[in-house]
């Protein structure tokens, strides 16, 4: 690990990825990793379509889960409303893709504007939230208010066109085109193997490009942010300017979430601004674990796949069961499931050395 | 705003009628300061004298409403705390205020991780728990170490920021009379590295141990200034200390 060259690549690799703020550092971790990844591109083989395409919106939301997780979880922002964030994604991609698809034969401009739309009105709110010393609870107020006047603003939209994508109300956006790959001409839409695949690859990408980041430099500036923001500006760090950077970055990575689930089901509609969508991020990322990536990961997935075994049962189920796997998790393992496992397995196995870090901090508490 | 007197060229900070008021009570009044580089300052008084403003004035926290504050040559009345800081201010606050959820090593790096990056921060932060005698307790989150124990972290969070002013208030707050002593020969120890300290401090014990000179400040004004001797044998000194037992406030 010290020296250069070797097996240099692999070391150097490691040391980007691992840390004390993220969770996995040990080599049966990767191996772990790298099974589950060999698991999910292997996956189209041994399934059909129809699995296919609900697993791809999974990692859609997945997606969604590591950014509430960072901006969260690891920095204290308790971003109520980045689900707004994600339909403005959603709504933006559609909107761009149905007006230029004809014209550029392909999505690259329309996922890009979801990503640009979404920074810049997350940072103009981010600047006014930061800048007008909004804290606390007060950021989750006003965020979710946010995301729900988002709402009332979409479903108002009956007739109303913008480029050549008719808004449509309540029963939303219909007919927006699909993932391409390719440029101009020479676009080709991805049919759903091709779907699935680019976008395991993207959520895979994306965990890892979070943990690189989070055992940076800005990693140990965030939590230190979520600490003890006074603190933080007296070792000489602009904790405004880096607020509003984490919370911009991560309402861009939601909003190209969005444009990905707009893209997969060809359709948005106002209900993933409101308060029910609001509120199922938070329970992914309150069950998992919020200051790791890897629970929001698991709850993530496996809530939204009993969701939808539930939804089929009847309506109404789903809220109740994620409700109630919500307050049970709060009240027994109020740092989340994967956390509290972790803990588990480590005092079954360590030596004494190892710090548990969740009985710890409520032994203290 | 005054013109600078002879030798200021060497003052580390100088205030020049620092005020500050809030409402009708004025909790800093007119307060002009010097503090000479390489020395260590001890900033005393009774409850309310305020001392925690003027800390506050010198490191950004408040803006005053009248006045100016140089540090080390450079007019920073406008400049915000973060960007005093890297100018070369530090501050230990008076509250506890390490990350006391991260570990010992977060913590540091935190702090050290401006300057040094890389295995330069891991080798600042082993000097850092070997001066504070924390390397044991380096994976220990921080909320759970003993009280003395964060004290120590706290100061070696605002040194790992390599200040040339490090601002201490009250630094050895419910530190037993041994960890009192130890932490006054840190002091002095970082002063012969270089740095200069203004101490805001209630125990005499340690004011006699580090201090150079000290400053008396009463009801938002400085009441006198001198040697440890020259204060304590003054009768004004005494007779602010003595009434406000008087009051019995204990």
């Amino acid at each position: 690990m010290t020296d250069a060259g070797g097996p240099g690549a692999i070391a150097r690799l490691r040391d980007l990825l691992e840390g004390q703020n993220t969770l996995g550092n040990s080599t049966r971790f990767w191996y772990g990793f790298l099974v589950v990844v060999g698991f999910i591109f292997a996956y189209p083989f041994l399934t059909n379509p129809f699995v296919l395409k609900v697993n791809t919106d999974y990692f859609v939301w997945m997606i969604l889960a590591l950014s509430l997780a960072v901006v969260w979880g690891y920095t204290g922002i308790f971003n109520f409303g980045q689900t707004a964030f994600f339909g403005l994604g959603a709504y933006t991609f559609g909107i761009v893709g149905i007006t230029l698809i004809e014209v550029t034969g392909g999505t690259n401009v329309a996922i890009l504007a979801a990503i640009v739309v979404t920074m810049i009105v997350s940072a103009l709110l981010g600047y006014f939230m930061f800048y007008g010393q909004i804290r606390g609870l007060y950021v989750a107020i006003l965020t979710l208010a946010v995301a729900l006047t988002g709402n009332l603003i979409l479903v108002r939209t009956t007739n109303t066109t913008i480029g050549a994508a008719e808004l449509g109300g309540n029963n939303g956006v219909t007919g927006i085109p699909s993932l391409t790959l390719g440029g101009g001409p020479l676009s080709f839409p991805l049919g759903i193997t091709a779907q699935y695949y680019l976008v395991a690859l993207l959520l895979v990408a994306t965990y890892l490009g979070l943990r690189i980041l989070l055992n940076s430099y800005y990693g140990y500036v965030l939590l230190a942010i979520r600490e003890d923001e006074d603190r933080t500006r007296m070792l000489g760090y602009d904790v405004r300017k880096l607020k509003l950077i984490a919370f911009s970055l991560t309402a861009g990575l939601a909003g190209f979430a969005g444009a990905l689930h707009a893209a997969w089901g060809n359709f948005i509609d106002p209900t993933v601004m409101g308060l029910t969508a609001a509120s199922v991020p938070i329970i992914w990322v309150t069950v998992g674990g919020r200051d790791t990536l890897i629970g929001p990961l698991v709850a993530a997935y496996a809530l939204q796949s009993i969701s939808t075994k539930l939804s089929t049962v009847g309506s109404g189920y789903t809220n109740i069961f994620l409700g109630a796997v919500f307050v049970l998790v709060v009240l027994f393992f109020p740092d989340g499931l994967i956390p509290a496992i972790v803990a588990r397995w480590r005092e079954r196995t360590a030596d004494g050395h190892d710090i548990d870090r969740s009985n710890t901090t409520e032994a203290e508490a | 705003m005054t013109t600078p007197q002879h030798g200021d060229e060497r003052a580390i900070l100088r205030t020049d009628g620092l005020t500050k008021r809030f409402g009708g009570l004025t909790a800093v009044d007119d307060i002009s300061f010097r503090l000479p580089a390489g020395e260590i300052r001890c900033l005393i008084g009774p409850n309310g004298a305020g001392k925690s403003t003027f800390l506050k004035l010198v490191t950004g926290t408040h803006r005053p409403t009248e006045g100016t504050v140089h540090f080390d040559g450079e007019d920073v009345t406008d400049l915000k705390p973060h960007v005093r800081v890297r100018r070369g201010m530090s501050l230990k606050f008076q509250r506890i205020s390490t990350y006391r959820e991260l570990t010992v090593e977060q913590n540091l790096r935190v702090a050290t991780q401006r300057i040094h990056d890389g295995r330069d921060a891991t080798r600042r932060i082993d000097e850092l728990l070997d001066l504070i005698g924390l390397t044991a307790e380096r994976e220990a989150v921080a909320g759970s170490l003993a009280h003395g124990d964060q004290q120590w972290l706290e100061i070696a969070m605002a040194m790992a920021t390599e200040p040339k002013l490090l601002l201490l208030d009250e630094p050895t707050a419910g530190m037993t009379i041994e960890e009192t002593r130890e932490t006054g020969e840190l002091i002095q120890d970082l002063v012969r590295e270089g740095m200069s300290i203004l101490v805001v401090e209630h125990d005499i014990n340690l004011v006699r141990q580090v201090a150079d000179r000290v400053t008396v400040l009463n009801q938002g004004s400085t009441l006198m200034e001198g040697t440890v001797e020259e204060v304590t044998g003054n009768e004004d000194v005494k007779r602010i200390y003595l009434g406000k037992q008087a009051e019995g406030t204990a």
